[in-house]
């Protein structure tokens, strides 16, 4: 039969914990150095511009297209390949002009005039400056609502210890998604703002199934340590969270090479993502939890009978 | 600690009932999608035919269909039936080629119009069943969004107050009455000789005309503000209306499919789905322009508004106007005996009496039709324009009928007709964001997500039936369903539509939804380990998996449901995805799945994780 993990006894995760708090603070400084060093590359949905994409007949020589838009006034635009070698994407900065929105036609007949040869428009997008501030704000207040809501559910149906362990995990994750995208200068755009909050819900989603079997075990088994009660736990839930993570990957795979040019930032942030947030539901959520004191006797709530009755009333 | 399995044959047969039942209507409203749209175009003889040679060989259905194919566009099916032919295009994205050749041919003869048809059986078609909406990111079209500016609309409104209170102070004679603008959204009457009847007097006429302004009295002055409420109605009223302008000018367009919402606080997201060249749809959108008509100021009239005129003479006007573009019924462009354009207008009711009246009283004195529109100048500051159109003596006494004449072109008149029968806007607007996208770059779109997808669900049902052989199979065949209810789902849903970053949200769940059996199996596992029986490991296993598959599903939920909230326009529908997406793959990950399982399961001696007791 075919096996992702097989382990009869409890690994010692927690023995691993000092090791595994240096290396996530470690991450999470660079992150945070690299955003404010480096900065975020962010797209047009937060810098506000313009963008053309457009297709040519044969390979687009990009250094010819750029000569010929600075010559025209667009001195500023950035010309790169998009997907392939015939699609060109054009970017421009938002400008003062009172028709700011008609550049991405003008840059078009631009370009049709005086490349000599037939260029067709694929996409255009203009964007205001306003538009973007907006946006960042909201993006990060999305981001804040959704730690907190978490943290009110998880410590509703948890306890406290839980709840900040699986917030301290999510921001994490974030964080580290984040520096990645501000270290290797890739562009953040709101397709990525929509994964990272996806990558919350998948790490979440592991870090419950893990807490839930943290709480089950302090209840059920009579003897050992906390530490010893969390590396049970993480043993048994260790082949389920392989595979999940596993399928997730391949679908994830699947997007990033055949998606197409537009989801591929969406598809790396979750592909880091669900590493990251995979090793964090291990490490960083039942680490925090054991770091503030979790005992038998916080999971030991008069509320247990009633739990099992709701479930009861909904099996099949 | 474990509860006893109780037997429940009556539930389990009601559950498993009705798990068919979603399933089977999930299905039936999913599969309207599998049927290609195709596009049809009807050329219809404008007048009984009596062809020359030359139209009777253009209309023979293989010549129209060589003439089509010759210029690389190919067609399906053609028919003629009495007098109308029916073209019915291989690819939909050749619509705008194809028009382009007819009507160049045969406008003359024919009427030509395209509509999209589906290929669904009638028996599908009368269920009411629909395909899943495409977001512009896959079907091509052009999208606008609009920032209202309702804060000059505010100030707009406080200026129109500030000369009607001018108006009654000077209609009453109460003399000594002042007007001030302490603030752009205040206005003051300062009077030291105003008894308080006079006063009452005042704020209840000028309470007549604006209901929804509070005004204070005090010793010597009366203010005139909006409460907090009175601003928060105002703005939304503003914000409905302008909703309500976009509405009607979009249909006036005739583009029907359009998807116009607000956004935000003060944003109106317009989608066209299927528009090709945004420059008229723009110029109509985009456009802040009213109508008012003003008479010229004479010796009673309190202050003096100055413009001039396209020749540079400067016209004196009472600041107050008689009416405005509001109280337009209809408006249709059209020419005068000279052939020159001008703009017919029918008034409504308040705006009939309101002309009559003023009309009544002064025949043979001259009318000013000023043109205001608003842009914003380098410093992103909003700045009114105004034109005269025409200034004209009134030869009679005017109904709510009567033109506009002096305008530029017959476009210019079709534009200021179109506008004004869609209705002014209450405040200015300006595009914020554009984006046009082609229809062949949608179809790629659809085309890399469509292959991502079925890449992604290959591998997911190989390694599933890998890592646990019959069971693998249960999962599968769930996946398989829960994909099928998700775009029932999607399909039932009137305000669903499929993005690219929906798509990737679908291969997601495709991914994540096996989670649901992974967690139940390794359950069963354990129970099996520990010894149980094979049909007992198997309820035990799904009645503990339960719990944790809640918590992990509403956590997940709640993040899905705040980036739908937060989110717009392609994110939601991700974000809508998402949510769908962990609502069927409770469904069928847990009831879908129970059932298989009680199939292929049946007696204790099946083999379970090489394991049989």
């Amino acid at each position: 039969m075919f096996k992702i993990f097989k382990s009869e006894s409890a690994i010692n995760f927690m023995g691993l914990r000092k090791l595994a708090i240096v290396f996530s603070v470690i991450m999470m400084s660079l992150s945070v150095f690299s955003v404010f060093t480096n900065k975020l590359n962010l797209g047009l949905d937060f810098t506000g511009g313009t963008v053309i994409e457009v297709g040519f007949a044969q390979d687009a020589d990009l250094q010819k297209v750029r000569e010929v838009l600075a010559v025209n006034g667009f001195d500023d635009a950035v010309v790169q390949n998009f997907g392939s070698p015939r699609d060109v994407l054009v970017r421009l900065a938002p400008r003062d002009d009172v028709k700011a929105e008609t550049i991405g036609s003008q840059v078009l007949d631009t370009l049709n005039e005086q490349l000599g040869q037939q260029v067709s428009m694929r996409r255009i997008e203009f964007v205001g400056p306003k538009v973007g501030d907006e946006l960042t704000e909201k993006g990060g207040l999305a981001m804040l609502a959704a730690l907190i809501c978490i943290l009110i559910y998880v410590a509703m149906r948890f306890e406290w210890r839980f709840a900040l362990g699986a917030v301290i995990a999510l921001a994490h994750d974030v964080f580290i998604t984040i520096g990645l995208f501000s270290f290797l200068q890739l562009e953040f755009d709101l397709t990525v703002l929509a994964a990272i909050l996806a990558v919350i819900g998948y790490s979440l989603n592991d870090t419950i199934v893990v807490s839930d079997r943290i709480r089950e075990n302090f209840r059920k088994l009579r003897t050992g340590t906390p530490s010893e009660v969390i590396n049970i736990s993480l043993t048994q839930t260790m082949s389920r969270t392989l595979i999940t993570s596993l399928t997730t990957i391949i679908v994830l795979l699947a997007l990033f090479f055949k998606g197409g040019a537009l989801i591929h930032g969406f598809a790396t942030a979750l592909l880091f993502g669900v590493f990251i947030g995979t090793y964090s539901s291990v490490y960083v959520a039942s680490s925090v939890a054991l770091s503030l004191g979790i005992t038998k006797e916080d999971l030991m709530p008069v509320e247990v009978e009633k739990e099992g009755e709701e479930h009861d009333d909904m099996m099949p | 600690m474990k509860p006893p399995i109780r037997k429940k044959p009556l539930q389990f047969k009601w559950q498993q009932l009705l798990s068919v039942i979603v399933l089977l209507f999930l299905m039936v409203s999913a599969l309207p999608n599998i049927y290609q749209e195709q596009l049809t175009i009807s050329l219809t003889a404008k007048e009984r035919l009596t062809f020359t040679d030359d139209t009777n060989d253009k209309m023979t259905v293989p010549r129209l269909k060589s003439l089509l194919t010759s210029q690389g566009i190919s067609v399906s099916q053609a028919n003629a039936t009495g007098n109308n032919i029916a073209i019915t295009l291989a690819d939909k994205a050749d619509e705008a080629h194809a028009m382009a050749i007819l009507n160049q041919q045969l406008e003359q003869h024919f009427f030509i119009a395209s509509s999209l048809t589906s290929s669904m059986p009638s028996w599908l078609k009368s269920t009411g069943a629909a395909p899943i909406k495409l977001g512009l990111d896959l079907s091509g079209g052009v999208l606008f969004v609009l920032d209202v500016d309702v804060e000059q609309g505010i100030v707009e409104q406080f200026k129109g107050m500030s000369h009607e209170l001018k108006s009654i102070i000077r209609t009453n004679n109460l003399r000594g009455a002042k007007v001030v603008q302490p603030k752009p959204t205040q206005l003051q009457v300062i009077g030291t000789r105003l008894s308080s009847e006079q006063q009452s007097l005042l704020i209840a006429e000028f309470n007549r005309a604006y209901p929804d302004v509070t005004a204070h009295k005090k010793a010597n002055k009366i203010t005139f503000n909006y409460s907090p409420q009175q601003y928060e109605l105002f703005h939304q009223q503003t914000m409905d209306l302008a909703l309500k302008t976009m509405r009607g000018r979009i249909e006036e367009l005739g583009i029907t499919e359009a998807v116009t919402q607000k956004q935000g606080r003060h944003h109106i997201r317009i989608e066209l789905p299927g528009v090709h060249d945004p420059a008229q749809a723009k110029r109509i959108i985009g456009a802040t322009a009213s109508l008012d008509f003003y008479q010229f100021a004479n010796n009673d009239s309190t202050g003096v508004f100055r413009i001039n005129d396209s020749s540079g003479q400067m016209l004196h006007l009472n600041p107050k106007s008689i009416f405005s573009g509001s109280n337009i019924k209809s408006a249709r462009a059209g020419q005068d005996e000279m052939g020159l354009p001008l703009v017919n207008l029918v008034l409504d009711s308040i705006g009939g009496r309101k002309m009559t009246e003023f009309s009544r009283d002064n025949v043979g004195k001259p009318m000013a039709t000023i043109f205001s529109e608003y842009y914003r100048d380098a410093n992103d500051q909003m700045l009114k324009k105004q034109k005269v159109i025409n200034v004209a003596n009134i030869q009679q006494v005017l109904g709510s009928q009567f033109s506009i004449t002096n305008m530029s072109s017959a476009e210019a008149a079709q534009d200021l007709a179109l506008l004004l029968r869609a209705g002014s806007l209450p405040a200015p607007v300006t595009i914020v964001m554009q984006r046009t996208i082609e229809a062949s770059l949608g179809a790629d779109n659809i085309n890399n997500g469509v292959k991502a997808l079925i890449l992604g669900i290959t591998f997911t049902l190989i390694f599933m039936g890998l890592c646990y052989r019959r069971l693998g199979l249960v999962a599968n065949v769930a996946l398989g369903c829960n994909l099928v209810s998700l775009l029932g789902l999607m399909s039932l849903l009137p305000g669903a539509v499929l993005t690219l970053p929906g798509i990737a949200g679908l291969v997601l769940t495709v991914g994540m939804a096996v989670d649901t059996n992974v967690l139940i199996f390794e359950r069963i596992k354990e129970e099996i380990k520990r010894g149980r029986s094979t049909l007992q490991a198997v309820e035990m296993g799904y009645q503990n998996a339960l719990g944790p598959i809640l918590d992990a599903n509403l956590t997940t939920l709640i993040t899905g449901i705040i980036l739908y909230a937060i989110g717009y326009g392609p994110v939601k529908g991700f974000a809508l995805i998402l949510c769908l997406g962990i609502l069927t793959s409770m469904f069928t990950g847990v009831f879908v799945s129970k059932v298989l399982t009680n199939l292929v399961i049946r007696q204790n001696k099946t083999r379970l994780f090489g394991a049989a007791s």
